[in-house]
């Protein structure tokens, strides 16, 4: 009989001496102030005083995340006391006279678990008080009692059985404590570091990064697989603590008890063994299943497609299952003849029975497909098919395009990790998107080869729900709610419906004649009460804020109703190539995630706050602010979430630098507006719809991400057009590889093919043709074929013989800029700023670039021929150029222009965005006002006769490359060697070895780019070898830039000193360009005699500034200038190469000056 | 109570052997088991209080065999460890306390008075809230034989309990245990003080390399030196002499020179008188003549 009193005594003093250890009473000191600090920060001190959002707006999280901390240190501490217990065993005789008490082997290791056990519950319970106490505290925050139990049994205390098992089985083995401990550190760091994530957290013993995130709507997203894989754990646990018994030192009061514990801990090792296989089997499964489907959708790739006129849907939610009957009415848009039936729909899901005109017919149902044939189908004619199915969700059909990497990546939001759900069927909570295929499809789903899954059909849809009382079913269409039958009906329509069925409350009003809905979690009102003061102009906002939008995109919100429906944060969505669409907006419906986790814009409280201590809103004095109006801010800003393109972007770090990704915003409305409503099919190029809604979306980068260019070295817009220099679109599509820029090519791609057509047809007539061809097609499916001959008919202009080599070829134009100029002119009565400059395309390739001019204070948005509806404080202005050709375009501007930025789209020039800086614009009484664009016969030269250049990017460009990296550094840094060729300018861990970087102020034909290092000994040299022809005096120049001119305001920067030494006529001499005395751009060196072919000038790194630059170096030969005076020539000079900014006449005289000091050095060197 | 060891053998993984063919009877009262170090008291008494597994031979405790029934024979069992010094963050009455419990007493108020009742005898419950790690030499040991003590256990095994005390100390140890002796118990004393023995033991047991070389009463052991133990007035010349031949087990210096005892069965030579033996006497008798062994010590 096993003694509770011998396990409960030896536990009861195995607690009173580890709590009286100091090891871990430090450890549970620190535990306690960290978190305390922890949960200060982020639940009251952050986020301006109100939280962060993250932690708050979902309840559970706080003892998540509290736990989840805990966790991961006591998981260490736990190795270090259990090992201890058989080590003071060991030393102490006292242990002798307990083990000769009568107890057997089984009781003592009982009550030593039990003991180290309860010491850790303890802590545990006051770190969770802790957190409770934070989480009554904390403002706008409910409790969420049962997650603080939940957390504790699926974290701690499947953790802590598992690691004291593994301790004291290995210390038992070992017998040696720092053996012991150094083993089960490197397993701990193994798991943590390398195994992680692998099989899906099968090793994570600590549940740091399994997704353990509860919804208030469905608890955990992932239930069975964190039982299995916890259970999976405490089974090792336990059977490690039966080893343990029997492997005691200590004879066993019976002769044959230590071998009866091998049994159960056999039993608990097969227990583990089966649990981990379960857990492995299953995702092994979902591969396999996945792979397949795409073999079988492939193999399908000649079944030719019905078209689905309409879906009439009867769901009956049970439990964990739908039963289902779809009656569909198909028709035959071929040609020919079908006779076989091709269907996709979950592999979940039974069909039970299919009805062809009434008459049930054989199925055969593989994987996904649902195949029947017996029927023939004539050209045009339909058939009235009838589904009859039942059963739950396979998810793992879901998704087929996106890659294992990308699908097992965690869900990661602040500090813990949320499971990644494609479509929910629980007796709670239901969620249906197309993307689970829960209502047949026509067709197959996605495989390599297959295009046919993601062509729209657009079907007439009707569906009834039933479900149990107190839940709600929203889905797409007018409702009617009728015996606890929810039945929805569409005027339109629609190439997709959702579903979704939960506790929900609702909210309604009609805006402008649009219905709006809103479905929340019945306890996740946190907003009526805050906008209550402003609740009167709320619809008003929300009008004002689509009407933008429209305005903005020009079209037209197409449906009758907007829904907002509150979804469990489980629910998630992938960005894929060839759609635009995400799973999170459906037809009319918006998908939010519970009570908007991780969207910063739904605290509200949050926003309020910040603009109460940072200011904020953009709107002027802070204290002029009411508070009603800072509230309309944060709605506003709310609103903004939905008509905001990118995300906000993913920061990591990677080697102590900060990778910036951008991020698309799942949330963005677009797909409300064109892909639910329009879809362009083209079998050859399935990339045209993407290409229309890119051209609507109208996302040109507006400069917004400047400062991540800084970070990151290239926008990924300048990736794209970096990668289709090498590689056609066609390619690029095709390379899972760029998957990351494949969205930016995209846009650039689209942007220049409808570059192409308006060149063709004119900008105002193309806009109208468009507005008139989306008219006619909505919620149809059209072709491009059919695009291209209404094209035709009304431009005669026909899109198809370019479409080839836009999607094949691999030029891209690129553009030289000169002769910017700015100047106050009068036109008529009306002062106006004149920008000017001349434009090259010196490639073949056509291209259009747009010009944006940023208005200081006070400049209204400006209305020019060319307006393409920007923001009110930018006006952006198309210029087109054809292969080869030069413009000199000029403007008229009414407000007085900060700053030009040249948006090269898709090009050769990096950056793809040219910014330059308008200063000091004078009034000019003698220039003519004039607004348009004149074609020029002489292109843009960088170099006029007489110079030589040198550029950082050309092969006379040299720099000393030393191979600093040890094997180490190799092995560990290996992502760090092989990363873009253009770094971010970054002065504060500027790189060891020369590296390039980008920016606009830099000299360059394409590619404005400079080598920079960080200051060292001098011994890192650049090198131009600057071509020359014939010997003679020359005039050498450098091209530098000043730093602040690069956005950088630390004044650090301003100092130091550059020593160029110029080698000529065998001759070396050393110039020193001291940095606070030079000017923007070509800072002369000083006039020198060259002989030979080439004239060689050296920079070395050896500074007192941070950074050392080397960008170009220009020879002027004195020979072609003996008649003009100097100063002109330097005017020509400044004037030709895109230093705008700068005044002529002032810019030679610094350049004079300095020429004039560095002179003086010389002489006295 | 009765305990009978019969043909008890051990033999160590390295090869040493320990116990060889120990057969033993040890009834009620005190037993006192007298070696060098060395001869196996300390496995003897492992084997008995069964933290080690003998390798051949048969243990029976009032009825039990100790390989088998360990569960009943530990619940017997009492036992004060040679080496008992360091305790774990308890204070002295939790020790006292966690020892009851283990020891069977699963009434939590008999165990408070049990254990408040041998804090008094063994005088430290003016020490019972003290830790226990910083109890002084002989308050540990105190501490050691009440956990030995507690809840009257039927067979008390002390492994060298009075090295360490002082004299006063010890005496009182002893009567202690005296005392014990005479209700139904055993006690098992090992020692190489052979004062512990002589003072309170009704039999005892020498052994000597694994085996058992004497058993009886400790009279017994006296009786075979009768007439064995001299006193010698010795010169300093003597003495060295002397102490080269015979074994010496006292030397006093004197006005002229030496008063020595010394063991043996003659002494030629030299003019001593023949004196009464005792336990200390015989024991070195007992080794010298029976086992030659005390030059050996």
């Amino acid at each position: 009989m096993i003694s509770i009193h011998n396990i409960t005594s030896i536990a009861k003093y195995e607690i009173t001496t580890l709590l009286r250890s100091w090891f871990f009473r430090i450890f549970a000191i620190l535990a306690m102030v960290f978190l305390f600090f922890f949960n200060m920060g982020t639940l009251i001190m952050d986020n301006a005083g109100a939280g962060s959002w993250d932690m708050k707006a979902i309840s559970s999280v706080i003892p998540y995340v509290n736990l989840l901390l805990l966790n991961t240190v006591q998981a260490i501490i736990a190795i270090f006391l259990a090992s201890d217990f058989l080590k003071r065993d060991k030393k102490l005789d006292t242990t002798d006279v307990i083990y000769i008490r009568s107890m057997s082997n089984g009781e003592y290791v009982a009550g030593k678990t039990l003991g180290n056990l309860v010491v850790f519950i303890i802590l545990n319970l006051i770190i969770l008080s802790e957190a409770l106490i934070f989480n009554l505290i904390a403002e706008n925050v409910t409790v969420n009692w049962l997650a603080y139990l939940e957390y504790f049994l699926i974290i701690s205390l499947p953790t802590l059985l598992f690691i004291l098992g593994l301790s004291f089985f290995i210390m038992s083995i070992l017998k040696n404590q720092a053996i012991t401990f150094i083993l089960l550190l490197g397993y701990v760091a193994v798991t943590i570091f390398y195994l992680n994530t692998k099989y899906y957290y099968l090793f994570d013993y600590m549940a740091y990064s399994m997704p353990l995130l509860n919804s208030d709507f469905m608890g955990f997203g992932n239930l069975p697989t964190i039982m299995i894989h916890r259970g999976m754990y405490a089974c090792f646990g336990v059977a490690f603590i039966f080893l343990t018994i029997s492997l005691l030192k200590r004879l066993p009061q019976s002769p044959f008890s230590n071998k009866v514990t091998l049994l159960p801990a056999l039993i608990f090792f097969a227990a583990g063994i089966w649990l981990g296989n379960m857990h492995i089997s299953t995702f092994a499964r979902n591969q396999e299943l996945r792979e397949n489907i795409r073999i079988l959708n492939d193999a399908n790739l000649e079944t030719p497609r019905l078209t689905i006129e309409s879906y009439q849907i009867e769901l009956d939610h049970k439990g964990n299952t739908i039963d289902v009957i779809a009656k569909l009415k198909v028709s035959n848009p071929h040609p020919e003849a079908v006779n076989h039936f091709v269907f996709s729909l979950n592999p979940g899901l039974t069909v039970n029975k299919v009805s062809v005109n009434g008459q049930e017919t054989s199925v055969k149902r593989e994987l996904h497909l649902v195949e029947f044939s017996g029927t023939k189908l004539e050209p045009g004619e339909s058939a009235d098919l009838e589904f009859i199915y039942s059963g739950g969700l396979n998810e793992a059909a879901s998704y087929l395009d996106v890659d294992d990497k990308t699908l097992q990546k965690a869900y990661q939001a602040f500090m813990f990790k949320i499971d990644k759900r494609s479509g929910i069927v629980s007796p709670e909570f239901v969620l249906l998107t197309r993307e689970c295929n829960w209502y047949p499809i026509a067709g197959t789903s996605f495989g390599i080869k297959s295009k046919q899954w993601m062509q729209k059909q657009f079907s007439s849809f009707d569906i009834s729900v039933k479900t149990k009382s107190g839940l709600t079913a929203i889905s797409q269409g007018k409702p009617e709610q009728k015996d606890g039958t929810f039945h929805f009906t569409n005027k339109t329509n629609l190439p997709q419906i959702s579903l979704v069925i939960g506790n929900y409350t609702q909210k309604t009003d009609t805006i402008d004649g649009l219905e709006f809905n809103l479905y929340h979690h019945p306890n996740h009102d946190y907003f009526t009460k805050f906008f209550e003061p402003v609740k009167d102009t709320i619809p008003d906002l929300i009008a004002t804020a689509l009407k933008d939008y429209e305005r903005k995109i020009d079209m037209y919100y197409p449906f009758q109703r907007v829904t907002l429906v509150e979804v469990p944060a489980q629910f998630y969505s992938y960005p894929r190539t060839l759609m635009g669409e995400r799973e999170q907006v459906q037809p009319e419906t918006i998908l939010f995630p519970e009570k908007g986790l991780l969207i910063g814009e739904a605290d509200f409280n949050g926003s309020v706050k910040r603009m109460e201590r940072w200011g904020g809103g953009g709107r002027g004095n802070e204290a002029q602010t009411t508070p009603e109006e800072k509230k309309v801010q944060a709605f506003n800003s709310f609103l903004s979430l939905f008509t905001q393109e990118s995300g906000r972007p993913n920061f990591n770090r990677s080697q102590g630098e900060v990778q910036v990704e951008e991020k698309a915003n799942a949330l963005y409305a677009f797909p409300l507006f064109y892909n639910h409503a329009y879809f362009v099919q083209s079998d050859k190029w399935p990339i045209a719809d993407r290409i229309f809604e890119s051209y609507l979306k109208k996302s040109s980068q507006s400069g917004a991400m400047g400062w991540m260019r800084d970070m990151q070295g290239m926008t990924e817009n300048e990736q794209a057009n970096l990668a289709l220099q090498d590689f056609s679109f066609a390619e690029l599509l095709n390379d899972t590889t760029k998957a990351k820029i494949i969205d930016n090519v995209i846009q650039q791609k689209g942007q220049s093919l409808f570059s192409i057509i308006k060149r063709r047809t004119g900008d105002v007539a193309f806009d109208e043709f468009m507005f008139d061809f989306l008219k006619s097609i909505k919620f149809k499916v059209t072709t491009i074929e059919d695009f291209n001959t209404r094209i035709q008919t009304q431009f005669s202009a026909d899109l198809m013989p370019f479409m080839d080599n836009w999607f094949n070829s691999k030029n891209l134009p690129g553009y030289l800029i000169g002769g910017v100029d700015a100047v106050n002119v009068l036109d008529g009565d009306r002062l106006k700023t004149m920008v000017k400059f001349k434009i090259s395309n010196t490639e073949t390739t056509e291209g259009i670039v747009i010009v944006q001019f940023r208005l200081g204070g006070g400049g209204g948005p400006g209305r020019g021929r060319f307006t393409m509806g920007g923001d009110a404080e930018t006006i952006d202005k198309l210029v087109s150029l054809e292969g080869k050709q030069t413009k000199e375009v000029s403007f008229l501007l009414d407000g007085t222009p900060r700053g030009l930025t040249i948006n090269t789209l898709t090009s050769r020039n990096i950056p793809s965005e040219i910014r330059l800086p308008l200063e000091n614009i004078e009034e000019d009484t003698k220039a003519t006002p004039f607004e348009g664009e004149k074609i020029s016969e002489v292109a843009v030269r960088l170099a006029e006769d007489g110079e030589f250049i040198s550029d950082d990017e050309d092969s006379t460009f040299k720099f000393s490359q030393t191979t600093e990296y040890s094997l180490l550094q190799k092995l560990l840094l290996k992502e760090d060697l092989t990363r873009d060729k253009y770094v971010g300018f970054n002065t504060w861990r500027a790189p060891r070895t020369w590296k390039a970087t980008t920016n606009s102020s830099f000299f360059g034909e394409f590619i404005r780019s400079a080598h920079f290092i960080r200051s060292g000994d001098g011994s890192k040299k650049a090198t131009w070898n600057i071509p020359i022809k014939g010997d003679g005096t020359y005039e050498v120049f450098t091209h530098i830039i000043k730093q602040n001119q690069r956005g950088r305001r630390d004044s650090q920067d301003q100092g130091g000193e550059y020593t160029y030494t110029v080698y000529h006529n065998g001759e070396k001499e050393e110039v020193i360009i001291e940095l606070k005395s030079i000017d923007n751009g070509w800072n002369s060196l000083g006039s020198f005699y060259f002989s030979g072919d080439s004239a060689k000038v050296e920079l070395g790194n050896k500074s007192s500034a941070q950074v050392v630059v080397a960008d170009a170096i220009k020879l002027v030969s004195e020979d072609f200038r003996p008649y003009k005076p100097p100063v002109k020539e330097k005017e020509k000079e400044v004037t030709e190469e895109k230093t705008p900014e700068l005044n002529a006449k002032k810019a030679a005289k610094k350049a004079e000056k300095a020429k004039n000091k560095n002179n003086k050095k010389q002489n006295e060197s | 109570m009765k305990i009978t060891i019969e043909n008890l053998n051990k033999v160590y993984p390295n090869g040493n052997h320990a116990l060889k063919d120990v057969n033993l009877e040890i009834n009620n009262g005190m037993f006192g088991l007298l070696g060098p170090n060395g001869a196996g008291k300390s496995s003897l008494m492992r084997i008995l209080v069964t933290l080690m597994q003998p390798s051949s031979g048969k243990i029976i405790m009032n009825g039990y065999d100790l390989t088998k029934d360990r569960e009943q024979i530990r619940s017997m069992l009492g036992y004060l460890p040679q080496d008992f010094r360091f305790f774990s963050h308890l204070k002295t009455y939790e020790f006292l306390d966690y020892a009851a419990r283990l020891a069977g007493m699963k009434n939590s108020k008999e165990r408070k008075l049990a254990v408040d009742k041998m804090l008094e005898e063994v005088g430290l419950f003016e020490a019972r809230d003290r830790q226990a790690n910083k109890l002084s030499g002989g308050m540990k040991r105190r501490l050691g034989i009440a956990q030995a003590l507690i809840n009257e256990p039927k067979i008390i095994i002390v492994d060298e309990p009075t090295t360490g005390l002082d004299p006063e100390e010890r005496i009182r140890f002893r009567n202690l245990l005296s005392t014990i002796s005479t209700q139904d118990v055993i006690i098992i004393l090992s020692t190489h003080i052979v004062g512990d023995i002589s003072s309170s033991c009704t039999d005892m047991a020498l052994l000597n390399k694994g085996g058992l070389a004497f058993t009886g009463s400790p009279d017994q052991l006296v009786a075979q030196a009768e007439g064995k133990v001299w006193l010698i007035q010795a010169t300093e010349a003597e003495y060295l002499e002397i102490n080269e031949k015979y074994p010496v087990i006292s030397n006093v210096p004197t006005s002229e020179g030496w008063e020595i005892q010394v063991v043996a069965d003659a002494i030629n030579g030299y003019s001593g008188e023949n004196i009464a033996p005792n336990l200390e006497h015989a024991y070195v008798y007992f080794m010298e003549s029976n086992l030659n062994q005390w030059t050996a010590i």
